[in-house]
């Protein structure tokens, strides 16, 4: 069965920190094993959703299965915080446009180890 | 201490509403000016080629109309003529046919023109049984020009709202379906730009307001008092639905009129408050940063009470969906700045104060927003009170 | 207080809800749009679901291979010239779906009908009646509310909430601002203090 899965070893970052993370795929019986990467945040709450995405690598996952390794370096900002309003989450997505299979994890971003709380 | 405020704003059906509203008044400042000043200029005009003949005045008197507390009067003098062998009596004096205050004025022209007397007069002669004493413009034409007020308000007020609305309060949405995507290229936001601020932050003029206001209450009061006279001098309401019901109506837009009289007195009385700005003297403020600044105001500051200046960070957020938007706002950040000594040597003084390490930045999306703003108040005895407002930027070191 | 990501009553946890039908499937909207010549509006008050159902609508119509235009409209999202243009242009075999159809000032109007009756079908959301035939009258009843709330507070069998039949009442039947008031009425919920009773 099909799946996609990030693996950090850690998921506090500094700003500008940089963020190390493996991508696990096993896309049995797809041809198109074209994957993406996205960093982005999101907005929680009370409004409606907003989102901005740093940044998206592309690659090709080459065969069925497997693993790779990669670097992104953690914005300046927008830092994550929490609010009564309103949050900010910063996520790592992995997606695969032909299989619609994605997976995310969590992270925060903040200048120091506690998260903000408003 | 914390708190909350709420903020309904509608769109879409406002939109139209304002359209339809701002429109009727176009056209009935079109209908009064054509009425009113065209339709005596046309006539003035075209009299000028008409044809001067003899005439003695066979009636001659101020006519007084009475009604709502005033009287207003009306030049009423008759004349014959003969034209083309045939005799005519005539009983235009000028082309403004409306009476008005004023019975000294009118008094004068009938003393001018008494009964007997022989003078000129001016006939159309492809219509021999028009005629008219004075074919000269008169003084009144000029308040004939009041409907072009309404005219041009309604016309930019309806174009406004059919092309504008409040399109230029928010940026523009994105447009998604299902997953969300990016909107507007909020992820990335490194640029030095983002977080600066100028010197001096000012205050924004209320007069864009008041004006827009002013406007709408003098067209909204001219609506009412119009449909009180027509009620009381032509009584055709009254014989349909009776005179409670027809005052009742103008009655209630006659308290939504005083309404808009005291909001746009408000208003303009605001005007006068002192204006305050902020000269920043920090290069750039980030969390963690003391503030400095200065209060600048030019004006006179000693009727204030209760001054303070103090630091706000607020949380905002946004929600619209079909034809609503609601914005609810948090204070998550409120910390009063010292402001000691007398209020004439708190200005130019330099106040500071530290933005916490542990916050949020400034930061702002579509629907979502962190707000940091340096509050001023002030209260003024009978008089509207201070409370301005300075965004500034903090952001990350 | 309990922070925006935790409330169970987030716009973005309302968003994922689907739309709860008291008929028995979308087949049965679809045979009525399909006797309407492929028009049709879903008609209802505020906050009733008529967006969430015409999501569902066209993820049904997606799943047939048919081509969608589809324009959201709301306070921020306005009906300009440009969309005007781009309706205008679409070809005979598209179905149009706009989602605010009161939003569209009626000089658009005017035009988007004409254009509409040329396409391969429309459907749009409205809260008043429009010379589009009415396939769906959406509306909320209690039952439906308490299921919903139920839904979004699954996970958390302690949180003390206000009497929903009240706040239904008090709100004309408009979920979107129960939620609403909810979302504020947890928010300043103490974590630690919660109660273990919940009414409804």
């Amino acid at each position: 069965m099909s799946h996609l899965s990030i693996l950090l070893e850690k998921k506090q970052f500094r700003p500008n920190e940089s963020i190390e993370f493996s991508i696990e795929w096993n896309l049995s019986n797809v041809t198109d094993q074209n994957l993406e990467i996205h960093l982005f945040w999101h907005t929680v709450g009370r409004g409606t959703e907003d989102l901005g995405v740093y940044e998206t690598i592309a690659f090709n996952a080459q065969s069925s299965s497997g693993k790779k390794s990669f670097r992104i370096k953690a914005p300046a900002h927008p830092y994550s915080f929490s609010g009564k309003l309103v949050s900010l989450i910063w996520k790592i997505e992995v997606v695969s446009p032909a299989t619609k299979l994605s997976a995310s994890e969590v992270i925060q971003i903040t200048p120091s180890e506690s998260p903000i709380v408003l | 201490m914390q708190n909350q405020s709420k903020i309904y704003a509608k769109k879409g059906k406002t939109n139209i509403f304002f359209v339809l509203i701002f429109s009727v008044f176009a056209i009935m400042g079109a209908v009064f000016l054509y009425f009113m000043f065209l339709t005596p200029i046309i006539k003035i005009t075209k009299a000028k080629k008409w044809v001067e003949v003899s005439c003695v005045i066979s009636k001659s008197q101020v006519v007084s109309h009475s009604g709502d507390g005033s009287t207003t009067y009306l030049v009423d003098i008759n004349f014959t003529y003969q034209y083309n062998g045939k005799r005519y009596e005539g009983g235009q004096y000028n082309f403004n046919n409306s009476s008005s205050s004023g019975f000294q004025s009118k008094n004068e022209v009938v003393l001018q023109y008494p009964v007997g007397f022989q003078t000129k007069c001016f006939v159309d002669p492809k219509n021999p049984i028009e005629a008219v004493l004075n074919r000269e413009y008169y003084n009144d034409l000029w308040f004939s020009l009041i409907p072009l007020i309404f005219l041009l308000v309604g016309f930019f007020g309806a174009f406004y709202f059919l092309f504008n609305g409040y399109q230029k309060r928010y940026p523009k949405g994105m447009r998604y379906y299902g997953n969300l995507k990016d909107t507007n290229n909020l992820g990335k936001s490194d640029s030095d730009d983002y977080f600066s601020n100028p010197n001096v932050i000012k205050e924004v003029s209320g007069v864009r307001l008041f004006l827009f206001i002013f406007a709408f209450t003098i067209l909204w009061c001219g609506i009412v008092l119009s449909a009180v006279s027509f009620t009381n001098t032509t009584g055709t309401t009254e014989e349909f639905f009776g005179a409670i019901f027809s005052n009742l109506v103008i009655f209630v837009f006659a308290i939504v009129g005083l309404g808009l009289i005291l909001l746009s007195l408000y208003l303009f009385l605001k005007l006068f408050n002192p204006k305050f700005s902020i000269e920043l003297l920090n290069n750039k403020i980030c969390l963690g940063d003391e503030l400095k600044f200065k209060v600048l105001c030019r004006s006179n500051l000693k009727n204030i009470e209760h001054f303070s200046i103090s630091l706000v960070g607020m949380e905002s957020a946004i929600y619209s969906i079909g034809t609503n938007t609601e914005t609810e706002k948090h204070i998550f950040f409120e910390k009063d700045i010292p402001v000691n000594g007398k209020l004439d040597q708190m200005i130019g003084s330099v106040y500071s104060v530290k933005i916490p390490l542990d916050k949020m930045h400034s930061f702002k999306a579509n629907h979502n927003a962190i707000e940091w703003k340096i509050v001023i108040k002030g209260e003024i005895a009978m008089y509207p009170d201070i409370d301005s407002e300075f965004i500034i930027k903090v952001g990350v070191k | 207080m309990i922070s925006a990501e935790h409330n169970p009553f987030s716009v973005s946890k309302i968003h994922k809800l689907p739309y709860r039908f008291k008929i028995k499937d979308v087949e049965a909207i679809m045979e009525n749009w399909y006797y309407h010549n492929n028009q049709g509006m879903i008609s209802g008050g505020h906050g009733v679901g008529k967006s969430t159902l015409l999501k569902e609508l066209v993820f049904v119509l997606e799943s047939k291979q048919e081509k969608i235009r589809f324009v959201m409209l709301n306070d921020k999202r306005e009906f300009g010239l440009k969309d005007l243009w781009n309706i205008l242009q679409l070809d005979k075999k598209s179905i149009l779906v706009i989602d605010g159809w009161e939003q569209i000032n009626f000089i658009y109007k005017t035009f988007v009908y004409f254009k509409i009756k040329r396409l391969k079908g429309f459907v749009g959301t409205s809260h008043v009646r429009t010379m589009v035939p009415v396939i769906f009258e959406a509306s909320t009843d209690i039952n439906t509310f308490l299921d919903l709330v139920a839904q979004l507070v699954s996970h958390n069998n302690k949180l003390s909430l206000p009497d929903l039949r009240i706040l239904f009442d008090k709100h004309n039947g408009n979920i979107r601002d129960c939620f609403f008031e909810l979302y504020d009425f947890v928010s300043d919920c103490d974590r630690e203090n919660m109660d273990t009773t919940s009414s409804g």
